[in-house]
Order: C-alpha cells, then structure tokens, then sequence
C-alpha cells in the first residue's frame, strides 16, 4: 500500500466510503460541468451587447438548452456545496494528518477555491443584473485590499469599471483557467489509495465500481436536489445588466451569503478593509495551515484545536447564512402598517422597526427586479434583441420607462391608480387628476358622474386659489337639471358618450361621417356600433358647442379640441404644450396650471409616457372593432 | 463477503450499468440535439418586399434595386438594411399596364455579382464570364442555369398615388441545374 506514489488517507473503512463517494461525486460533476460547458460555449457570445442575448437565446429557443444550462447551474452549486462537505469530512475522519495529509488536505483547499472562483466568474457572463452589481461589489472590496488593492481590481476588471474587458477575461478564466487548474486534481481525486483498512476497503479502491451502494444513493440524492434546486432558484436570468439602475437588491449566492450578513457588523471607512479583507484573509491562511496543528501542537490537543477551529468556522458560516436569510425575510402585512403609521406621524424608528423598513424595501425592489426580468424575457420574445444591445429594449419600453418616467414627473400633482406611477404613495397632497385608465371609457364616464371628485377636477385650483374647470363642472350640473324628467335617459347618453371618446382615443376620426345634423333614426347599425354611433352624435350635438373637433365648433366657447381625444398623440401634445391654442390656452379662460414639458423631455420620453398611459388602459373595445 | 451480498453487488452493479448507459445515450441525444440549433428559421411570415416607386424603374435599360429588409443572426434582430440586390427591367405593353421582371443578381455559377453590358444589351458576370440576355435565359459561360427570376407585384396606388415594385426576394443555391432556394 504505502508503496503507492499517490497521496494516501490514514482512514477506516466506513470514513473511507464517505471520503471515496465525496470525491468521484466532485469529480463526476466537474466532468459534467466541462460537458454542459463546452455545450453552452458553443452558444454564447461574450460581450456586452450580446451576452444577455445569446443566454436567453439558450434558454428560450435552442433545444435543451434549458436543460444544458440548468444542469450547469445546478452540478456549479453541487460541486461547491461537495467540496465544503469534502473538507468537512477530512476534518471529521481526521484524515489531514499525518504523512501525505497535508498533500490531501491543500487538494480540498484549492479544489474549493477554484470551485468558488469558477462559479464567480461564471455568475458574470450572461452580463445580467445579478451578475453585474455583483461583480461590482465584489471587486470593490477587493480594492480594499491595502497596498495593492487597486492594482488588483485593475487585474481583475480589465479596465476601471466592468465591461467588455472584464467579460473576456472572466470567459478566458472560467472557461480555460480553472477548468485546467481543476482538471488533474479533481480526475485524480477517485484514485487516491486508502492506507490502512480491512480487505473490503482494498477490494473497493482495485475496482472502481465496485462500490454500488454508494453511487445509487448519490443518483438519488442528486435528483431530489435538483428538484429541490429547481424550486428555489426561479430565476436563472435576471434583467439585462443596467450600469445606470439604482435600485437593484443585489445579493450574494448562498455560498457567500455569510460574508454579507458578517459584513453588517462592521462600520466606519475601515469597515471592508478589515471585515471583508482582512479578516477573513487571516481565517483562510489559518484554514489553509490546518495539518501544522499536528505540528505545532502536542498530539491530542492539536487534534482538539483543528476540530475546534473548524467547527467554531462552521458554526459562524452557517449563523451568519442564517441570519442573512431572516434579514430578508419579507415583513408581515401588519408589521408594514404599523410602520408606516410611525412613518406618518413623524415619530422615530426603533432598530426593529428601521429592519422591517430595510426588508421592505428589499422586498419592493426584488419584485421590481423580477418584473423587469420577465418585461425583458417578454420584450425578447417578441422583437428579439437589437443589435446594440438588449438594454436598448427596455428602455424604448413604454410599460418599463413610463412609469419611471411618470413618477419622476409628473406624480408631484397627479397620481396614477393613487400611486406614482412606481407603486409608491407619496407624502404630499396630489393637486392633479389620476391618470389611471386616462381616457377609458370607465374614467370618462366617471369624470361625467362627478368631475368635482379628487380624481378628476376636484384637486385643480386656477392661480388664485379658485376651483378649476368650474365650466364642465357647471354644464354638467345643468344638464342634469334639464334631463330631470328623464334621468336615465340622461345617463345613457353619458354612457354612450364615453364609449364614444374611447373609440376616438383607438381609432381618431373614425366617425367623422356624422355631424350635429346627421339622422340616425334609419341607421342600420346595432349593438356596440349603434352606441359609438349615438355617442358621436351626441357629442357633435351637445359637447361639441365647447370642445372644438378638427378645429371646428358649433358655439364661442373653447375647450380642449377632441379629435383623437386620449390617443397617443393627443396626450403628448397635452404633455408638450398643455397650454397649446388646442389644449389649454395661455390666454384662454382656463389656462393650463401644468408646466409645459417640451423644453423639460425629450420627445422620445413625452412619447413613452403618453404611450404608457394609453396602452396601460384596460378599454372595453379593442381597437378597430 | 456473504452469497447475498454478492448477488446484492452484482444486481446493483448491472442495474447501474444500464442505467449509465441509457444516461449516456440520453446526455448524447440532447448534446447532439442543441449543437443544430434551433429548428427552421420559420419567423419570416412573408419574403415579400417592397423596394422602389414603379414610377424609378426605367422603361429603356435593366435597373438594380437594393432590397431592404429587416433580419435575424440568432438572437440579434437587426433594423432594415440591404439584403441583397436584383435586377428590375421593364416592358409597358400597350392595354396590358407595366410589366416588371425582377432578377436574382446572384450568378447561378458560383455566387459571384451579374453586372450589366450596355453595349451588348446583355447581363454579364465579371467572375467567370457568364453571359445572359435581357430575359435572363443564358447565352454563354459556365452557368448551370438562366438568372434566377423572382415574383414581382405592382402594388395599387396608395394615398400620394406612388405604386410600388415588390418583389419576394429568395436566394438559390449555385452550381445545379435546377433552382432550388436556399433555406
């Protein structure tokens, strides 16, 4: 036996089952992972405008390649958690001492290393939003490294932030580098002779298969933890990778989790240089210098001192996951109002509070994060990706920008649905209409039941601090007292009315054949077409002695002019120039107490917003029919 | 070791040899599989493209046209750009309307650009000196066939009165007799 060159285990037989089942497990998944790696290689681009591309085209489009990928994933986070098991057990079976132990043990040091490393810069290809900001706090606490610290971010990115450069390297380092670095130890790990053991454990180390048991039970365990993997990791692609995002909830994998939560402890402008640095530097090397306790220690106390050592380690590691995971946990709606009640009436937080606070919003950002992956997932489907890259996707997006855009600007007066635009309630008082299903048929109709309401007029005040659109309100009033014999008659011209101006804002000018003289009582059209058709007339009979369309009315008084009322068109206008002579008039009754935004945004932002608004609407009629 | 624990071995040993195997061939299907990459580029509704007023299309001399269109390379969706060039001529017969053909400018030879001989009247390819008439049939040189005709339709007139040439564009295959597009 201890005539063998290659490294030996003092061991007995039931550690050296678990030992030989660790390592052909580490060594089967790292074959599995050059397999499904060259595989996804052979699809991926590495660039920043095309990596996200090419991985959602594996994911979506190519055959299996859902399949490729998420066995990568998944044999990645196996082969981490095996090699942590594998040093464990090593410790456990005490088979780092002695002759040839320290050689097996600094073997289950670098295997983990590179395995970690691997996955790292892996996590960076698809250039998606996990991957990014986490590469950009990684490599900022690297250059806390003193001396040499930015040097090393320098090394390691390729450049001063991430980009191109640091997608190639990573490609070189995680496809080439560690693999290489990998290859011979991990093939090797399945031949290491046992020293000592009974004749069984010579018998299993001849014949490679000869240990049956072993192996069923790992193909058993590894499928329950692929299941169990593919519950909990939903989404194996997050958003495009948005240098400008300010708001994305970024968080180690579960393998450095515990890095995070220990970080936490720490404050001051030291804080990462010692918490993130230092310390954990000096806790690796006395990791690392773990079989010198043989050494330096008498026999049994240096035993004692590495299982201490270790297992304070381990306590710590799996503490501090812990206590990440409950950080994040998400706040009970009770917790949340008692909050903001707090919030609201100015009182301070308490520390409990200030983390429920902090979750909260994590919460909140997280739901963003995911519903702006599956927009761009969406997007993709659909126009597939351009050619400077898939962020330009979303930005040209109206349901991504629009409500970025909205809360930004316009939701200091008005509110939408009663938030910002964002899904945020704001402090302050709104002194505008909700714009929520602006120009739908169940806003209008609401606005003609009762424009005094904080929804629609109710809020708006002219300069000197007098209610505004006191006109509609007026004329509205009017109306009603004229139809009292009839008031339901009334409504239904309200009614029809409303579908009408839905129809316009759909399809702009598509009743124009009927005027204020035009007889429908021989009209063959029934059902919804006879209503848009009444409605129409009723507007160029009655609304339209004040609002103009095409320009035109029948009275001297002016309001808005109505041809494509609510389309796209005609609320950027309304955005542009509110007091434009079709809109609002400077010099007209009611001028516009909105700020004209054609100087303020652009036209591409006018544009997406007053898209947003249009196609957010769930409308009654689809569009043409 | 026990007769049961061996039987118990060996049973396991065949079992996990099978299922090994099956695996492999299972792993080797779905390599296989996702290195052809996704099946027919079955996206495109219609080839159909609009490419320039008839109004341009000259009555006395071949013209050629750039096609634009819009295309995939995998994930990447480019805006329109050129695709690829034809040769339009046209023949206004009295009571019949405008008659436009539309010509591949790929030579059937070998891929190479057709250009046009004025003082022969002829199309011509510079590479290897196939010569074909202004109907596209072949007169001389090594190509396999004439010039690759593509359907054009004259649109109606549209709201400024501009009637359009659209032609579906498709590419063939070089050096075989028969045309035959390229998928």
């Amino acid at each position: 036996m201890s005539s063998s060159k290659l490294p030996t285990e003092r061991v007995d037989s039931a550690s050296g089952a678990i030992l030989w089942t660790l390592r052909t497990s580490i060594a089967a998944l790292f074959v599995t992972l050059c397999v499904t790696g060259v595989l996804l290689m052979a699809a991926y681009n590495p660039s920043t405008a095309t990596a996200w591309g090419s991985v959602w085209f594996v994911q979506t489009r190519t055959p299996f390649g859902w399949l490729i990928r998420g066995v990568h994933f998944f044999a990645s986070d196996a082969m981490i958690a095996l090699s942590f098991l594998y040093v464990l057990s090593l410790v456990a079976t005490r088979a780092y001492r002695g002759s040839g132990g320290g050689v097996v043990w600094a073997i289950a040091m670098v295997v983990t290393i590179l395995a970690l490393s691997a996955s790292l810069t892996g996590h960076l290809l698809p250039w998606d939003q996990a991957g990014y900001w986490g590469t950009v706090v990684r490599s900022n606490i690297l250059a806390r490294t003193p001396i040499a610290g930015d040097i090393l971010r320098r090394f390691l990115l390729g450049g001063s932030n991430p980009g191109n450069s640091t997608i190639a390297r990573f490609f070189a380092l995680h496809t080439v580098l560690f693999p290489l670095f990998l290859s011979p130890i991990v093939l090797w790990l399945p031949v290491f002779r046992d020293r000592r053991g009974d004749a069984t454990l010579r018998v299993m180390s001849k014949r490679r298969n000869a240990f049956p048991l072993a192996r069923v039970t790992i193909c058993v365990a590894v499928l329950v933890a692929i299941g169990v993997h593919y519950i909990s990791k939903p989404s194996l692609l997050t958003a495009p990778a948005d240098p400008g995002a300010s708001d994305f909830p970024a968080r180690p994998e579960w393998h450095t989790l515990f890095l995070f939560q220990w970080l936490k402890l720490f404050e001051g402008p030291m804080a990462e240089m010692v918490g993130s640095v230092l310390i954990p530097g000096i806790i690796a090397a006395l990791l690392l210098l773990l079989p010198l306790t043989e050494v330096v220690f008498p026999k049994v106390l240096g035993r004692r001192v590495a299982v201490a050592f270790v297992g304070t380690l381990l306590v710590a590691v799996c503490g501090f996951t812990v206590g990440a995971v409950v950080a994040d946990k998400k706040p009970t709606e009770a917790e949340i109002q008692r909050v903001a009640a707090i919030r609201k009436r100015g009182d301070p937080l308490s520390p409990i509070d200030e983390s429920i606070l902090r979750a909260q919003q994590f919460h909140e950002q997280r739901r963003r994060a995911r519903a702006s992956a599956a927009r761009a997932v969406e997007l993709a489907n659909e126009y597939g990706i351009p050619p400077e890259g898939p962020l330009a996707l979303l930005a040209n997006d109206p349901f991504t920008r629009g409500p970025q855009l909205f809360a930004a600007n316009c939701a200091a007066c008005h509110r939408f649905n009663g938030h910002d635009g964002m899904g945020a309630v704001r402090n302050e008082p709104a002194t505008s209409s909700d714009l929520g299903g602006f120009a739908s048929r169940k806003w209008i109709r609401g606005l003609l039941a009762n424009p005094e309401s904080d929804h629609y007029f109710g809020l708006m005040k002219k300069p000197n601090g007098q209610p505004a659109h006191t006109k509609m309100v007026r004329w509205l009033r009017s109306f009603r007292a004229e139809n009292e014999e009839n008031p339901d008659e009334a409504e239904v011209d309200l009614d029809a009315v409303a579908m009408y101006l839905e129809s316009e804002s759909l399809r702009p000018g598509r009743f124009a054949d009927i005027d204020a003289y035009t007889d429908l009582t021989d009209d063959p059209s029934t059902g919804v077409e006879r209503t848009l058709r009444e409605g129409r007339l009723f507007f160029m009979q009655t609304c339209n002695e004040c609002h103009t369309y095409n320009g035109e009315n029948e009275g001297t008084t002016r309001a808005p002019e109505f041809f494509g009322y609510g389309s796209v068109d005609w609320i950027a206008l309304m955005i542009a120039q509110p007091d434009h002579k079709t809109r609002y008039r400077k010099s007209g009754k009611e001028p516009a107490q909105m700020p004209e935004f054609a100087g303020k945004l652009s036209e591409k932002e006018i544009s997406l917003i007053a898209r947003w608004i249009h196609d957010s609407r769930s409308t009654d009629l689809e569009s043409g029919s | 070791m026990k007769e049961e624990t061996i039987q118990r071995r060996a049973f396991l040993t065949t079992v996990l040899r099978w299922t090994t195997t099956l695996f492999g061939f299972v792993l080797v299907a779905v390599g296989v599989r996702f290195l052809l990459g996704p099946s027919g580029s079955g996206k495109r509704a219609s080839r159909r493209r609009r490419v320039l007023p008839l109004d341009r299309v000259p009555t006395n001399r071949p013209f050629r046209a750039t096609v634009r269109a819009d295309r995939w390379d995998a994930y990447v969706h480019y805006p329109p750009g050129p695709i690829g060039t034809v040769w339009l001529t046209r023949q206004d017969a009295d009571g019949v309307g405008p008659r436009v053909r539309c010509f591949q400018s790929i030579c059937p030879h070998l891929g190479c650009g057709i250009d046009y001989a004025s003082d022969r009247n002829a199309f011509f390819c510079p590479c290897h000196l196939s010569e074909f008439a202004i109907d596209g049939s072949r007169r001389l040189g090594p190509s396999p066939r004439d010039m690759d005709e593509l359907a054009v339709t004259i649109t109606k007139p549209d709201t400024d009165g501009t009637r359009w040439v659209e032609v579906e564009y498709v590419e063939f295959r070089t050096g075989v007799a028969r045309k035959q597009p390229v998928l």
